[in-house]
């Protein structure tokens, strides 16, 4: 378990011993706005271009035309890793039957997807962006509990570091159903706070297994290059 | 039979002396119009017109007897049974229809694989096409010439099927069979809608689910 997934991400790395622990599930979640689909891609595209893994980053909420124009603003260009399969950046609404506002897709469609793709592009990082999305599959928290458990058993079996990105609802739930922090292995919660009229952007590793992590809440910006967490600051 | 012999041979049929003329034959002899006019004592014209379209229509047989004086042609019944029989699915409409839904058919697959994501599949998908493209092409214009010929439809669907199944094997060698199919039948399903009628009456998105 000592092989780590570093982000690329300034200051994130060195807060949890250099990155990820390699085929863990992890958990980035957050209100809107706090920068959680921006973690995710330079968790992939970091990965893919200045380590040299094959990322995956599948698309279930946001459009994945305003997902590639992010990564265009932040000087992430990536045609040439995804012609050479090192980055693909998957959108799923395609699989929805019945027209772009058909059935939702559900874990299983997913798992599907992943039990061939993931061997066939040689994947070591995958992000999916969301699991609220995914959510709305389900009828009950119950089902959706039940199903993502079962999901990340099957993502543990994987050859593959996976990202779960999560919608926080408010400020007093960390997360939708309550359930999702317990099931991952570690959990990345980025915060957006209003301070003296201003939004102000944070981070807290509030979990993450197997790693001397550190547990302060520091601020997090976003500069022309991306995300930067300031490791040395904390937010009082 | 097409519509346009079904209703020549209704017409033909629905005739006052129609059936009369029809039991004078059913013998299986050979007979001339005058045969026929002396022994139901109708006009020569009125029998001749009929003998002469129910052969047109296929229901008789006809040959040439030449005499001394003059020629006429002589009738008798090809089978002792007739029956008509109407082919909806005949005709350039429908056909024109199946073409129209399988085609659409063919470029949602192609605009699903490249907005995907993964630029591979998309350039089987399309180099696929472009393998034997020409061959395709003629045999759709041929099957749209014979749009008469019933068997054009079934024609049709089967070359789809062919190249549904290609879609499905290069699709599937990326992202598994399960998303395959989910990927087609979201093609499949866009283009059914406005022609919903047509593809279900003549199974057309069936030889896309295999």
């Amino acid at each position: 378990m000592d092989e780590r997934l570093a982000t690329g991400i300034d200051g994130f790395d060195r807060l949890v011993q250099g990155g990820f622990p390699a085929r863990t599930v992890n958990l980035v979640a957050g209100p809107p706005g706090s920068g959680k689909s921006l973690f995710g891609l330079h968790f992939c595209y970091n990965g893919a271009r200045q380590f040299g893994e094959p990322a995956m980053y599948l698309v279930l909420e946001e459009t994945k035309a305003s997902l590639q124009r992010v990564m265009r603003t932040f000087g992430m260009g990536y045609e040439d890793l995804e012609r050479s399969e090192r980055y693909l950046m998957i959108d799923l609404g395609e699989l929805r039957v019945g027209g772009p506002e058909g059935s939702a897709i559900g874990f299983r469609e997913i798992q599907d997807f992943l039990a061939s793709s993931l061997k066939t592009a040689h994947v070591r990082r995958l992000v999916i962006d969301s699991l609220s999305a995914i959510g709305l599959h389900y009828a009950s928290p119950g089902e959706f509990r039940e199903r993502l458990f079962g999901f990340s058993r099957f993502l543990r079996d994987q050859e593959v570091t996976t990202l779960l990105i999560a919608e926080s609802p408010d400020a007093h739930a960390l997360t939708a159903h309550g359930v999702e922090q317990f099931i991952a292995d570690s959990f990345v919660h980025l915060g957006l706070e209003e301070v003296k009229g201003e939004l102000r952007r944070t981070l807290t590793v509030r979990k993450m297994r197997f790693t001397k992590h550190d547990t302060t809440k520091h601020p997090m910006y976003i500069t022309p290059a991306g995300l930067a967490v300031a490791a040395d600051e904390k937010v009082v | 039979m097409d519509e346009k012999s079904f209703s020549e041979a209704v017409a033909l049929l629905s005739g006052e002396h129609s059936l009369a003329i029809l039991r004078t034959l059913s013998t299986g002899e050979w007979r001339i119009a005058s045969d026929v006019s002396r022994i139901l004592h109708i006009h020569t014209t009125t029998a001749s017109k009929f003998l002469g379209g129910m052969h047109a229509l296929g229901f008789l047989d006809r040959r040439l007897r030449r005499s001394h004086t003059r020629s006429a042609f002589e009738y008798r019944i090809a089978a002792p049974r007739i029956a008509l029989a109407l082919d909806l699915t005949e005709g350039p409409a429908p056909l024109r229809q199946a073409l129209d839904f399988y085609l659409d058919y063919v470029s949602h697959v192609l605009a699903r694989g490249r907005r995907l994501g993964w630029p591979a599949i998309a350039e089987k998908l399309e180099a696929r096409l472009d393998k034997d493209r020409n061959e395709s092409k003629d045999g759709i214009f041929e099957r749209i010439v014979h749009g008469g010929d019933a068997r054009g439809m079934e024609e049709l669907r089967s070359l789809f099927h062919g190249i549904h199944g290609e879609f499905l094997q290069i699709t599937s060698a990326s992202v598994g069979t399960e998303t395959a199919r989910r990927l087609l039948a979201g093609a499949a399903d866009e283009a059914r809608k406005g022609r919903e009628q047509v593809v279900d009456r003549y199974g057309l998105r069936k030889v896309l689910e295999a």
